[in-house]
């Protein structure tokens, strides 16, 4: 786990454009779709940075661990807890 | 083992080819193979195994292309593929797994190996590729580190450029040897997460860069494309001109083609008359079989010729995921996965492929609900009976200037129609026939990559056209033979194919077309280019065209067989919705194996255009009652 001046936890949907956190956990999921989201990238410890808002709806894409976008429902983006945010 | 040994007795060498999407695994498979297997940039596009052989130093290898996975054990159809491959390579003859990975990305490339280094099998390399892009970003990898640390050997490469494939190719022959002799450095780690901190370790050991990192174009486009305010608008401009460009593009050639076609029919005629042929024979084989595909040929392969490669470059950019992205919202709406957006944008260019294409999502009942759709969006062959239908029937009322526009914004709106009936259909199959949970499901966004637009012009061209001429030749001959001796023959004075018409005729009128109409969709379940060139031909009862591809000459055949606004409207909803065409049908079939998604693949899209043309028709009725 990393450590960080912030330790408080928050869900990645209250995470702000352009600030970057690390994720700390997934909770409230099944394991079939826990693991579908560590596996593509969603892993603990990982930083993670919104993006882009999608003009139609609950969509965002996060920059995953400094490279790349992918997009993620707020649905699941929910239930993954972040901690230790900072700016860009 | 002997390293030149080349007859056959001796098992070709295997290599697999893994890495995580958008890395060019289908670049180095091309290069390596010498196929053209069409490279689309994003997420999930390359979704069968493919198989594919090459010689080097006189000894065959075969190289299998896995599916672009994140990882090794997963979730969708497509990432399935792999595990499986992985396990059955343990039974096989001894082989090698190439891991590829992307320079500008090789925290994840590297954890995707260690992943694979949990439970190897075989031998295996790390290739890291997009090292042009990297050095120009200031990355740079100190491979020797990353292959001890690894204890794989790893090399770095450009795989667009052919002399880093010899360098491949030779490191692979060279290592084959050593690494089956050896056998390879298991590296355990106990989850994801560990794995990560491992990857990320190594990565900053091995990885520096030299510069801060550059100020990204791509990212500031995204954000322009993806704004609340111009996204969407922008999406339907870039759209909307690449349909004007295939229109007003696509003219001029197809008055050539028409004129010169016409002007060697004649001498054809003569030339079989002269060696002796039966009339009969002149006619099916000049003004059936001849006219038909002639007319394929010049008013149908222009368009496609011109939409699919700038389509294809739309693709290779990496455009289509931000279009999924964009949308999103509506997919929500419907139950369905974004990525079902990148199925519809597949079915534009081939409903068959879109079928295919299918395999990306989530989950099965997700899966059937979008092969059952898929056939709402136009393909390429419809697509010109579109643009033709727009272009004769309303286009020609509109001022010259705007000649091109006008089919345009209607071939559009079309589009539109196709993509909110997709979303009311897969609503309303998601909460009757193929109930899914909320599922979770996450669509990548590639670098936007600069399409090498040469090279996809002359490829996706030369594809494109090839097959659009086979397939012309192949069924709209036979076709083209059989409408002529319909409407040649006849029953009591009738023409057989007046007869058969208007056995239909009912039907098509209670749906506001005709039987003619409904007859020539019937007849194109091959393929839907013929639809308009069977129903021209059967206006003419003689079974003969007078001018092939004139519009105005068009527009005065069907004004006189009693067309109007209305019945052209309502042939462009049917030619949206209705059955898939038999190629799409077989694909259907291969992939679902389940004759219930066949069924409802062929009465969905009746359904919904017995029904749109209906209101129609009524619509356009009140109308008429109203003023």
């Amino acid at each position: 786990m990393h450590t960080s001046q912030q330790n408080s936890l928050k869900r990645l949907t209250n995470l702000d454009i352009g600030k970057t956190a690390f994720i700390a956990g997934i909770k409230g999921l099944r394991t079939e779709q826990k693991d579908y989201l560590t596996n593509t990238g969603f892993v603990s410890g990982e930083s993670i940075t919104p993006i882009l808002l999608s003009p139609t709806g609950n969509c965002t894409a996060y920059r995953l661990g400094g490279c790349g976008l992918i997009a993620l429902r707020d649905s699941a983006a929910d239930k993954i807890l972040v901690t230790g945010e900072s700016y860009e | 083992m002997n390293k030149s040994k080349s007859e056959s007795g001796v098992e070709a060498r295997s290599l697999y080819l893994l890495g995580n999407p958008n890395v060019g695994k289908s670049t180095v498979f091309n290069a390596m193979t010498g196929l053209r297997q069409h490279t689309g940039n994003w997420s999930g596009k390359t979704v069968d195994a493919a198989y594919g052989m090459f010689t080097y130093k006189k000894t065959e290898y075969k190289l299998i292309d896995l599916p672009g996975t994140h990882s090794v054990n997963s979730e969708t159809a497509e990432e399935r593929t792999v595990g499986d491959a992985l396990k059955t390579q343990n039974k096989s003859e001894s082989s090698i797994t190439l891991i590829l990975a992307d320079a500008t990305r090789m925290k994840r490339g590297i954890a995707l190996a260690l992943e694979f280094l949990e439970n190897p099998c075989g031998g295996a390399v790390l290739c890291v590729n997009l090292c042009d892009i990297a050095e120009k970003r200031g990355l740079k990898i100190d491979y020797e580190e990353l292959s001890l640390m690894l204890g794989i050997p790893v090399i770095g490469i450009t795989a667009k450029r052919k002399s880093e494939i010899s360098r491949l190719k030779e490191m692979i022959h060279t290592k084959y040897e050593e690494l089956n002799r050896d056998g390879i450095r298991r590296i355990q780690t106990q989850s994801p997460s560990e794995r990560l901190k491992l990857a990320e370790k190594i990565t900053d050991c091995c990885v520096t860069r030299s510069e801060a990192a550059p100020t990204d174009l791509g990212e500031r486009f995204d954000r322009i494309v993806t704004s609340k305010l111009v996204g969407i608008p922008i999406m339907l401009i870039f759209f909307g001109a690449i349909l004007w460009l295939t229109i007003c593009g696509a003219n001029y050639p197809s008055e050539l083609l028409s004129q010169l076609f016409a002007n060697i029919k004649p001498h054809i005629t003569v030339f079989l008359k002269n060696i002796g042929f039966p009339s009969v024979l002149i006619g099916i084989l000049c003004d059936g079989v001849y006219d038909t595909v002639t007319w394929i040929t010049a008013v149908m392969l222009p368009p496609m010729a011109i939409f699919f490669p700038l389509f294809t470059l739309l693709e290779d950019l990496g455009f289509l995921p931000r279009i999924a992205f964009n949308l999103d919202g509506c997919y929500t709406r419907s139950n369905m996965s974004g990525k079902q957006c990148l199925t519809q944008c597949m079915g534009l260019g081939c409903n068959a492929v879109g079928v295919c294409g299918c395999r990306i999502m989530p989950n099965e009942s997700q899966r059937s609900v979008a092969i059952i759709t898929n056939c709402f969006m136009p393909c390429n062959g419809r697509f010109a009976l579109l643009i033709s239908m727009s272009a004769i029937f309303i286009g020609s009322a509109a001022p010259k200037g705007l000649s091109g526009l006008i089919p345009m914004l209607c071939v559009l709106l079309l589009i539109c129609v196709a993509a909110i009936m997709t979303w009311l259909v897969s609503f309303i199959l998601t909460k009757t026939l193929f109930k899914s949970e909320g599922d979770v499901f996450a669509l990548e966004l590639p670098e936007y990559r600069r399409p090498e637009i040469l090279r996809t012009l002359t490829v996706s061209l030369i594809n494109r056209t090839l097959r659009i001429v086979g397939r012309a030749l192949l069924v709209s001959a036979p076709t083209g033979a059989v409408i002529w001796l319909l409407a040649n023959a006849d029953a009591g004075g009738v023409p057989l194919l007046t007869l058969i018409a208007g056995f239909f005729d009912p039907f098509g009128k209670f749906l506001g077309v005709d039987g003619f109409i409904v007859l020539a969709f019937i007849l194109s379940l091959p393929a839907n280019e013929i639809t308009l060139p069977i129903l021209v031909m059967s206006y003419l009862a003689s079974g003969t065209m007078t001018d092939v591809g004139g519009n105005e000459v068009l527009r005065s055949v069907l004004t006189e067989n009693s067309w109007t606004i209305a019945t052209a409207v309502n042939m462009m909803l049917l030619t949206l919705f209705h059955w898939p065409c038999a190629t799409t049908l077989m694909t259907i079939y291969q992939e679902t194996k389940s004759k219930k998604i066949l069924a409802l693949s062929v009465l969905v899209p009746c359904a919904v255009g017995i029904i749109l043309c209906l209101c129609v028709k009524y619509g356009f009725a009140l109308l008429n009652i109203v003023f």
